[in-house]
């Protein structure tokens, strides 16, 4: 992608059709987490989460249900078919955390680090890419080895 | 075979929806189809095959959603928590998540399947055996 590329817009949604979303501006980052609340919420080994500016996202059709599991994390999912979409908190009231699962085409966007590696279940290997591996989060410290 | 062979116990994430089985599970897969992909949100979601009639909720039971005919996907109503899979096609077997058991290491993944719909940026680092479709056929 060259530097002034305007980037395709991300859309997405759950699987009966009854919430969509749309974000526009290119993701600050698209990360996978392994930490055992991501691995609850998903009830996958891991998550891949894609934060866009909560300025750039719209619920397009619908709205989430939002289970907060802590004061800092808010998860949104279709309450008809159970589909996860997104993360909150007001921690970060600046963006938005969609879950990669919920996009109509997860291929449009491209993990850059694993995080909370520390946390990885012992039978998942992602060694086969060569994306740096943190134990916790990057600006904690320098990538596993 | 004693009624607490190997037992194991789950739940979701706010902890309404809680389950127990027993017995080794049939299988363990991991599974990259698009809409395992779409109801958990992660790039692919591992489960394991119990036998349903040593299934048991005993909390709460989830929420069904009928994902195409003769298929149901269960999740926890309050915490969305996705929990089961059910098909007509495997009637006599719970698929559970397995990272909604309470020990996910107490299993141990053999495969992938529907690896034709892999997502391109996962790239599998075991060498476990890889299906496009289902294992077997
Ligand atoms: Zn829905
Ligand atoms: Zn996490
Ligand atoms: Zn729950
Ligand atoms: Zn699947």
């Amino acid at each position: 992608m060259t530097e002034d590329a305007i980037p395709e817009a991300l859309t997405g949604g759950c699987q009966c059709g009854q919430v969509r979303f749309a974000a526009t501006g290119n993701p600050n980052w698209v990360v996978h987490c392994h930490c055992s609340l991501c691995r609850r919420q998903t009830s996958a080994p891991f998550a891949t989460w894609v934060s866009v500016a909560a300025g750039d996202f719209a619920w397009t059709d619908g709205a989430p249900k939002i289970f907060t599991d802590s004061p800092d994390r808010h998860r949104g999912f279709c309450a008809a078919c159970g589909t996860q979409l997104v993360g909150l908190s007001p921690k970060w009231p600046e963006e938005v955390h969609i879950l990669v699962g919920a996009l109509d085409d997860p291929n449009q966007v491209t993990p850059i680090l694993h995080a909370y590696y520390g946390d990885a279940l012992e039978w998942i290997d992602t060694h086969a890419d060569s994306l740096p591996r943190y134990a916790t989060l990057k600006r904690e410290g320098p990538p596993l080895v | 075979m004693t009624s607490s062979d190997n037992p194991r116990e789950g739940g979701c994430l706010c902890g309404q929806v809680r389950y127990r089985t027993e017995g080794s599970p049939r299988w363990v897969l991991h599974c990259h189809c698009n809409s395992c992909r779409r109801q958990s949100g992660a790039p692919m979601v591992t489960w394991a095959g119990f036998h349903s009639d040593r299934f048991t909720w005993t909390a709460s039971a989830p929420q069904t959603y009928k994902s195409s005919p003769g298929v149901e996907r269960l999740f926890c109503g309050a915490c969305g928590t996705p929990m089961m899979f059910r098909s007509e096609r495997w009637a006599d077997e719970a698929h559970i998540a397995v990272t909604t058991l309470d020990d996910p290491g107490s299993v141990t993944p053999k495969g992938h399947v529907h690896v034709a719909e892999k997502l391109a940026w996962m790239h599998l680092g075991d060498d476990l055996p890889q299906h496009d479709h289902v294992a077997g056929g």
